[in-house]
């Protein structure tokens, strides 16, 4: 299985992670639907857990592999609150577009 | 210290729903215990040196008083109060995290504890929009830096091959195989804790969620979270990136000068008080981002804690005084002051004695906290001083409209102002404990 990883040279992992996470960031910035942000923001996670277990295959150092445990554990505990919230607002908004939420600003 | 902190807590689930009056007790006990002086290091993962002992102990000290203020502050919540306790006690146990790590494995875990009971806090107001919204944005804010933050801490472990932040250290000292690799990370670690303590250019989100949380929340988030969030930062970054600082101060000295000028001069155009507390707090974290310029050296911790603590007090002390004024009747603006100081004394005394506090007027507490972290940074960065200086005295304009409002406008409002005792308790110990400041900054400074 580690012989599989490391038949791709870690320069592409990273660069495959690396573009993955920016069209994460980029659908972070441009997209006006709260779902599809989100969804972004677990593409960024993705790409990051993607990476870390590509580098902890190549450093033969098992940290890496259990940091990517704990954030699998959090970004569900962190979706599970966000998906939370949206619906609270969906329900007093009948909508999941964040260019509705800028009431504050004025 | 934090199994402590645990079996306490424990013990607190089932009493905060009594009530506010054992969540103090329990609190002032982990206090006591935090001076105590446990040593003890667990395993690679937490040390609770000095440095996280003090820290915690003037944490607790701003959560005790926010506890005192939230009974009353949380008196309109409909959802069960016994969670709102819950919640900030989380949030807590997230800020000790991020006081002790000594891996970025915790420091992670710490942000995200501290966090996400946050973002549920802030929307607490279910049937309030502004609520709402503060919560969605704080939530997809904090998920995004948590994204950025994470990127930057794989790189760092792809360069570094580890993540104890010691072992970092020694092998940023000893320079890695692939420095682009770290440098990118180290941006990105930047970047992703910029936007945590909401530093310019990534603070736009802060003004929106302050003023759309409720009133208690908003304290914590501008005492307790931005303290766990200067504590991290330096942490991190005087154990680990010390061997490569060239790279990475210049890029923090313009994100410390950039924070503490924009914000402050968007806070003289604020006319509701609550936004301007934002900014005002946007502008602080300017000042102690300067501390993490000279990270590692002699009295630069103790300086960010001395800091800490006289901003985070005085700053509770001014949102007690603001709830009691605003909350009832349903007005933030300065011109609900207008008057306060005929018609309770004692709140406009505590709001006065915080804005000065606040604006570093010399007897004050806050006049110390400047003057200590000034110092530190005096001798390597000058020219940041002077604009600091400036942006003290730029800060003394928009701290005055509340003095003016509550002392010296004639009109009058008819808004009735109402002090409950546990407010009062807060403002009382606020107040004792400014004071105490003033008398004694250097016992706080000495701490670590």
């Amino acid at each position: 299985m580690l012989e599989i990883i490391k038949t791709v040279p870690i320069e592409y992992y990273l660069l495959y992670s690396t573009v993955l996470f920016c069209i994460g960031v980029f659908g972070v910035l441009t997209r006006r639907n709260a779902i599809i942000v989100l969804m972004c923001v677990e593409l960024m996670l993705n790409a990051v857990n993607l990476l870390l277990a590509a580098f902890s295959t190549y450093l033969g150092d098992a940290q890496g592999q259990i940091m990517v445990f704990f954030i699998m554990v959090v970004a569900a505990a962190e979706a599970a609150v966000g998906l939370g919230i949206l619906v609270m607002i969906y329900r007093n908004t009948k909508s999941t577009d964040i260019s509705l939420l800028d009431r504050l600003r004025n | 210290m934090f199994a402590g902190l645990f079996g306490k807590r424990d013990l607190l689930l089932p009493v905060t729903l009594l009530g506010l009056a054992a969540a103090l007790g329990v609190s002032a006990m982990s206090l006591s215990t935090g001076d105590a002086g446990w040593g003890t290091q667990y395993t690679s993962m937490f040390s609770f040196d000095k440095y996280a002992q003090s820290f915690t102990a003037i944490t607790l000290t701003s959560v005790l008083l926010l506890a005192g203020m939230s009974s009353w502050g949380f008196r309109t919540l409909n959802s069960s109060l016994g969670d709102h306790y819950a919640l900030i006690l989380f949030s807590l146990c997230g800020a000790v995290c991020m006081f002790s790590f000594t891996n970025l494995v915790m420091l992670f875990i710490g942000i995200e504890i501290l966090s996400i009971p946050l973002y549920v806090l802030a929307g607490s107001r279910r049937d309030d929009l502004a609520s709402n919204e503060a919560a969605l944005k704080y939530f997809l804010m904090g998920a995004f830096a948590t994204g950025i933050l994470l990127f930057g801490m794989t790189l760092v472990y792809g360069s570094t091959g580890t993540f104890n932040t010691a072992a970092i250290g020694a092998a940023v000292e000893r320079g890695v195989a692939s420095p682009g690799m770290l440098k990118m990370g180290i941006l990105l670690l930047v970047v992703g804790l910029s936007f945590k303590v909401s530093a310019v250019p990534f603070h736009f989100w802060a003004p929106d969620v302050y003023q759309g949380s409720p009133n208690t929340v908003t304290a914590f988030m501008a005492t307790a979270v931005k303290t766990a969030g200067f504590a991290a930062f330096y942490r991190l970054f005087s154990t680990s990136f010390l061997g490569v600082n060239e790279f990475w101060s210049v890029g923090i000295a313009a994100i410390a000068g950039l924070t503490m000028t924009l914000s402050n001069f968007t806070a003289i155009f604020q006319t509701e008080f609550k936004r301007m507390m934002a900014y005002s707090s946007i502008s602080h974290a300017g000042y102690l981002m300067m501390a993490i310029l000279v990270a590692g050296q002699p009295g630069s911790a103790g300086a960010i804690l001395l800091y800490m603590l006289t901003y985070s007090i005085a700053t509770i002390c001014a949102f007690s005084a603001y709830i009691v004024v605003a909350e009832p009747n349903g007005d933030g603006s300065f011109a609900a002051f207008n008057g306060l100081s005929k018609k309770q004394p004692l709140v406009a005394l505590v709001m006065a004695l915080s804005m000065l506090s606040l604006a570093g007027i010399p007897p004050l507490a806050g006049f110390f906290g400047k003057y200590f972290l000034f110092s530190t940074v005096m001798q390597q960065y000058p020219w940041l001083v002077v604009i600091a200086v400036i942006n003290s005295a730029v800060s003394v304009y928009y701290y005055l409209k509340v003095i003016i409002a509550m002392y010296f406008t004639k009109e009058e409002n008819t808004y009735e102002v109402l002090i409950p005792s546990s407010i009062r308790w807060v403002m009382v110990a606020g107040v004792v404990i400014i004071t105490l400041l003033t008398v004694l900054p250097g016992n706080i400074f000495g701490l670590i």
